[in-house]
């Protein structure tokens, strides 16, 4: 590290250790590891099956055993998420970069949350299908805008 | 510091690779970090299973958040000083 020779950080010194400090910052979001791709699928269909069982259940409580199901299989697959991803990014925290990408993913879920349960009131198979594949496209478009979003924030923090 | 800043938790592996350090550095730091209150370590698992993980403290925000202005305003008292 470049110092005076009484020790003393000179300015060029100080601005890489504050590049270094912003870079750090960004590393639980930019390494974060993806999941396989074939858990996107599976996750369209796990997502449109609590859909399903939550609208249902209002006809028949039956379905909150299937929901039950559902939501114990979110807790297992969260554990070995963080456990294979080693870092959680923190929210409150995230780069300027992934605000489009977490705000399309919030307003998209709230799309296909109300589309996929009306048509569930109309036809439970239909809504369920069509809740399938659109939480699939989904999930897919906001890997690809957190991909770019990762890229862009790797650009703004590379030291030189 | 910065590193678990953005994060909500990180494991000491990816601690240690991300800062290119090794094991017992990044242990020594992380010991006198908590002793400083400025890092929470959490420990699951037993043996070979077993992780160790590492949360910033709202008190280890804090500094860093001071150490980093003070950087800043080094930064800002050196392009004064030049101009």
């Amino acid at each position: 590290m470049e110092t005076y020779d009484d020790g003393v950080l000179t300015p060029d010194a100080i601005q890489a250790q504050l590049a270094e400090a912003e870079r750090l910052s960004t590393v639980a979001w930019t390494e974060a590891e993806d999941i396989p791709l074939w858990m996107y699928p599976v996750a369209g269909v796990w997502f449109a099956g609590v859909m399903t069982s939550l609208r249902l259940m209002w006809d028949n409580p039956w379905w909150v055993v299937a929901l039950i199901i559902l939501l114990t299989m979110e807790g297992a697959f969260l554990g070995w998420l963080t456990k294979m991803r080693k870092a959680n990014p923190r929210l409150r925290t995230m780069p300027p970069e992934f605000k489009e990408a977490v705000t399309g993913y919030f307003v998209g879920l709230i799309v296909v949350v109300a589309v996929t349960m009306l048509l569930i009131s109309v036809s439970p198979l239909g809504g369920f299908v069509f809740g399938a594949i659109a939480s699939t496209v989904g999930f897919l478009v906001y890997r690809a805008h957190w991909y770019r979003a990762v890229d862009a924030t790797r650009a703004r923090v590379a030291t030189p | 510091m910065a590193l678990l800043a953005g994060a909500d938790d990180a494991e000491f592996s990816f601690i240690r690779d991300h800062l290119d350090v090794s094991d017992s550095d990044l242990s020594k730091q992380m010991k006198t970090l908590q002793e400083a209150g400025y890092v929470e370590i959490r420990k699951t698992g037993h043996g070979r299973n077993s992780t160790t993980s590492f949360k910033i403290t709202k008190p280890g925000r804090k500094a860093l958040t001071s150490h980093l202005a003070a950087l800043n305003e080094l930064i800002k008292q050196a392009e004064a000083a030049t101009n």
